[in-house]
């Protein structure tokens, strides 16, 4: 038991990694533009499929796909909020909801129509390389996944808090107005901000191509986990959403190990509702 | 309200027409099945379901302004408790119905409670909603029997058909089901009419407008708040009974499903939130819409979905108030949208 | 205040709105010819079982076009005409699509794979006095709520069950051993727990020993943990009931352990049979077992159809979704062709008296009891062997021996 217990925590943690980076660009973007993206999964499908076209027309790595479905998904990203978001602000909460939603149905079954509601799956040479650590085995493509989530949300870290750019969109998140008055051109932070968010999709989407499977619905999978990381670890927070993301996948994986049938399911909703509930900031927000 | 009474010497006509139109298109409405085939009568099924989801859902999310995404979490709670009372205890549904929505409503008071308690407001009261349909759905997709009652899991339960019953709401064909529908789309139209011209409502559009001002003025924020989720609760659970006897089916992935939150959330903004007609007026679009586009794109599949999807997007980016919300404001009647 | 009575009057206009739309309403599509016969086929085209509902309405238009071709209903000098409604999966929908087919026309409906909907699609077929022919929608309750108009091609989900523990059975003894232990999981969705109710206890039954059982949500985001907890048991066989990719992530990762099992075997599993399996598993996929409907792979009419289907199936493979459809078409069409008549009462009761031997199930003539299921409906037990499908049980439709124990890794 435990031999399982130490390899739900390995799994946990690795896929941790991946949830705080899908987490993240939903944080950026409710952080700066208070919207709640609910075509996050939905572009993060785009990424995926992306990475799996590129693999499969040119045999192009799916960890290289990480620079090219980044940049594609920043760019989209830019275009929907310009387009679609910008001239909604100010409006109420669900009907920014309800455009987010339309175009998630949107882009699924669009990816329907085109690549056919197929299951696709990459085959690269490495994909069946296993690690041993301690007692567990744990997949070679994990692991990368694991560091290319990292370091992506690393970059990001460090542009937030050290560069001119990540300075004036947190003073955009924090005061729009004063913001504008110190000469910010907020509406260019805002679209800034969403494209950013949405490349962080981009880059998990491929970089989680080489394990799981693509489909036009693949997105809903991983969109509820990333609501639920995103409040465990702070609406807002940059930084929680890598904590809230390594601790939920270690409490799923753990709930998967000890709980019957499928609980853990119900205990991700439980851990969510907790900590609406008794401490709604999350572990590391502030905005409440 | 007295002012203006006085103010208007034409409100008696006004009121004789706003008293009375309602009547004569519910009547109209009554007459429809005698004159369609039941194609559109089933459309006209879903068109009044989605009408009313709207409605319930308007009482909290439009009127209140506290968006909600686990409306679901009613519909399945209301499903479940008629469905299990009858198969159990042979209560006929037309009480399950009502047993039903009031132990929805009771869940929703306990979940306004927690949730309003903890001061959760716009994005976290949304999710906290959602979180409470999701984990009700994995809840009850693992829960096979309790103390020997049978809930059925993740297959659900099957409802027993043996022909025409109307003292248990089963019946051969769907006319019936179409009355009972627009009856209760009339009871909650009407509610939401009350809450309109009451000081309650108007407590309810100053929390919607401002929650702190609201405060500051005197109204009881929570109260309000607490009760709107309530009487909500209870509209969206009544009729979550009535489509176990529809379909005769039920299990935790379908009426636990985030389509029943989100169905009544898109009428009422599509029709305008908030409003009294809106969410009826949104369903009277969107329904025939998802019908039209399939219609049109049936060989493509995918393609009626994207250009649904697609719509809404541009029905939502252009005319953000909603259908009613746009007709208000050309009559110069509207409030400000809620913020 | 004076903003809401004002509201209140504005009653007139919003009722103005609403009628416009309510009049424009009900328009009405009945498209077909006097010299044809619609029927209609209900599947998921779109949504997240969209792929299996295209392949059987693939398989349906396959079917529509075989016996159009050879002259259609000859007892009546008609042709058929196929209609499709897409049910999305979902039950609202299904009841709505239902009532469309019926109302253009159709005098016997096939469908609707899924079990939630294959009940609201039968259940408005009886209303409507329509036969229906379920492909698929293997639910026990589904044939056991005396419904005269519904017909089931597809065992029922505890048969599947018991025919797959018979199958494994089978494959413990052509191995030579007298017994054989086995962990199993299934997804928890409606399917995967109605399979996952009887098949431990057939099991059993069977001779084996069942040493863990646990359900598992498809839509996981991960499944290593309870893969692990399967391996961990040491049992002899891992069986599993999964969708497609559930199935897959589960395959890779045992794949990965390499493990010392003597086989891995899907128990009416979406992936483990399927044609695409083996493209998406690599090399890995070799020896995978899976019980599961199909055809039977020695039907002279087989070759013939494949090609049909490709026509239809816009590069989609075939598999038993589109069998059955197909299936479940041709019965249709025989019993029209016996009633002689559009007339669907005289077309229901032609069905209770089905015995169609030329069929390409792998089973004997199929035969509806007093319920309206398939007396003889069978499964086969399919092993990748050379990157294909083969079937390897039962002995009189198989291709080729069973290759078990299996090597892993």
């Amino acid at each position: 038991m435990s031999a399982l217990l130490f390899e739900a925590v390995v799994a946990g943690v690795l896929l941790g990694g991946v949830y705080g980076l899908v987490a993240l660009g939903l944080n950026i973007i409710y952080g700066v533009l208070d919207i709640i993206n609910f075509a996050h999964g939905a572009m993060m499908m785009m990424g995926m499929y992306l990475t799996f076209w590129l693999f499969r027309a040119w045999g192009i790595d799916p960890y290289l796909s990480i620079f090219i479905a980044g940049p594609v998904l920043f760019v989209f990203g830019a275009v929907v909020y310009r387009f679609l978001l910008d001239p909604m602000r100010g409006t109420a909460l669900q009907n920014q909801f309800l455009v987010t939603l339309g175009l998630s149905l949107f882009l699924t079954n669009a990816a329907q129509a085109m690549f056919s509601p197929d299951f696709r799956v990459l085959q690269t040479s490495y994909a069946q390389e296993v690690v041993q650590i301690g007692p567990a085995f744990i997949p070679l493509t994990r692991i990368f996944t694991f560091l290319a989530a990292l370091a992506a949300t690393a970059v990001l870290l460090f542009i937030f808090q050290r560069t001119r750019l990540g300075r004036s969109i947190r003073a955009v998140a924090q005061q729009q107005d004063g913001a504008a008055l110190c000469g910010i051109d907020v509406r260019h932070v805002y679209t800034l901000a969403f494209a950013i968010g949405s490349a962080c999709v981009g880059v998990a989407g491929a970089a989680v191509t080489p394990f799981f499977y693509v489909s036009p619905t693949v997105g809903d999978v991983f969109n509820i986990a990333s609501f639920v990381v995103v409040v465990l670890g702070g609406l807002g927070s940059m930084s929680g959403s890598l904590l809230g993301g390594l601790l939920l996948g270690v409490a799923v994986a753990i709930g998967a190990a000890i709980l019957p049938g499928s609980f853990k399911e119900v205990l991700m909703f439980a851990i969510f509702l907790a900590v609406l509930l008794f401490k709604p900031t999350g572990l590391l927000g502030s905005k409440a | 309200m007295t002012v203006l009474a006085e103010g208007q010497p034409a409100a008696t006509g006004r009121r004789l027409i706003s008293i009375g139109l309602p009547i004569v298109l519910f009547a109209v409405a009554a007459a429809v099945p005698s004159f369609v085939n039941p194609y559109v009568l089933e459309i006209g099924i879903l068109l009044l379901m989605y009408a009313y989801l709207g409605s319930s859902w308007d009482i909290l999310g439009g009127w209140a302004g506290q968006v909600s995404f686990g409306h679901a979490a009613f519909f399945g709670i209301g499903a479940y408790v008629s469905a299990l009372l009858w198969i159990n205890m042979g209560l006929s549904p037309w009480f399950g119905m009502i047993v039903g929505a009031l132990i929805a409503s009771a869940f929703g008071t306990l979940v306004a409670f927690a949730t309003f308690r903890a001061r959760l407001r716009g994005h976290y009261f949304a999710l906290a909603m959602f979180a409470v349909a999701q984990m009700l759905m994995a809840l009850f997709v693992n829960l096979k029997e309790v103390g020997g009652v049978t809930i059925g899991g993740s297959e659900g339960l099957q409802l027993p058909y043996m022909g025409t019953d109307p003292a248990n709401m089963v019946f051969d064909g769907r006319v019936p089901f179409y009355y009972i529908l627009l009856a209760m789309l009339a009871v909650v139209v009407g509610t939401i009419k009350l809450i309109s011209v009451s000081r309650f409502g108007a407590y309810l559009q100053a929390i919607c407008n401002d929650e702190d001002a609201a405060e500051a003025l005197g109204v009881n924020v929570f109260g309000c708040k607490v009760a709107a989720m309530a009487i909500s609760a209870f509209f969206t659970g009544a009729i979550g009974a009535v489509y176990g006897q529809i379909y005769l089916y039920i299990e935790p992935g379908i009426v636990f499903s985030s389509v029943y939150s989100i169905q009544g959330l898109l009428c009422a903004v599509v029709g305008g939130s908030g409003t009294v007609w809106g969410p009826v007026i949104g369903a009277l679009i969107l329904t025939p819409l998802a019908e039209i586009s399939k219609t049109f794109f049936r060989d493509l599949s995918g393609v009626d979905l994207m250009i649904f999807g697609a719509v809404l997007v541009i029905f939502v980016r252009f005319i953000p108030q909603g259908l009613m919300g746009l007709v208000l404001g050309y009559a110069g009647l509207r409030r400000k949208a809620p913020a | 205040m004076t903003d809401i009575s004002r509201r209140f009057m504005i009653g007139r206009r919003q009722f103005l709105l609403a009628s416009g739309a309510a009049l424009a309403m009900p328009y009405v599509h009945r498209a077909y010819a006097e010299d044809e016969i619609v029927i209609a086929n209900l599947h998921p085209v779109t949504g997240f079982v969209a792929l299996d509902g295209k392949i059987a309405t693939a398989g349906c238009k396959t079917a529509v076009d075989e016996i159009n071709e050879a002259g259609g209903i000859k007892s009546l000098g008609k042709k058929l005409k196929l209609i499709t409604g897409d049910t999305q999966g979902k039950n609202d929908v299904a009841s709505v699509e239902t009532q469309r087919v019926i109302q253009a026309g159709a005098v016997g409906i096939v469908g609707s794979y899924l079990s939630s909907t294959t009940r609201i699609t039968t259940q408005v077929a009886e209303q409507n006095k329509t036969p229906h022919v379920a492909d698929e929608g293997v639910a026990d309750e589904i044939m056991q709520r005396g419904f005269k108009y519904t017909f089931r091609i597809a065992p029922s989900s505890s048969n599947l069950g018991l025919l797959s523990a018979q199958n494994m059975a089978l494959l413990m003894k052509s191995a030579g051993l007298s017994q054989m232990s086995v962990a199993y999981m299934h997804e928890d969705s409606a399917f995967g727990s109605s399979v996952g109710r009887t098949f431990p206890e057939a099991a059993k039954e069977n001779g084996m020993e069942v040493r863990t059982v646990l359900s598992y949500a498809a839509t996981s985001t991960d499944l290593s943990v309870e893969t692990s907890k399967l391996l961990a048991t040491g049992a002899d066989v891992i069986a599993a009931s999964t969708y497609y990719g559930d199935g897959l992530l589960i395959a890779k990762l045992v794949q990965q352990r390499k493990p010392e099992i003597k086989a891995f075997v899907g128990v009416g599993s979406a992936a483990y049979a399927n044609p695409t399996f083996p493209k998406d598993m690599g090399a890995g996929a070799e020896g995978y077992f899976n019980n599961i409907m199909h055809w039977n792979p020695a039907s002279p009419e087989l070759p013939a159809l494949l090609e049909r289907f490709a026509k239809f199936s816009e590069g989609l493979a075939l598999t038993h979704q589109g069998a059955y459809a197909y299936t479940a078409v041709q019965v249709l069409a025989d019993a029209i062709e016996r009633a002689g008549s559009a007339d669907k009462e005289t077309i229901r009761e032609a069905l209770t008296k089905t015995d169609l031997t030329d069929h390409i199930l792998p089973q004997g003539p199929i035969v509806f009891d007093e319920t309206g299921q398939n007396k003889n409906a069978g499964i086969v037990m399919l092993q990748i062997q050379n990157a294909t499908p083969t079937v390897v049980l039962p002995e009189q439709y198989a291709q080729a021996k069973p290759i078990f124990p299996t090597k892993f890794g």
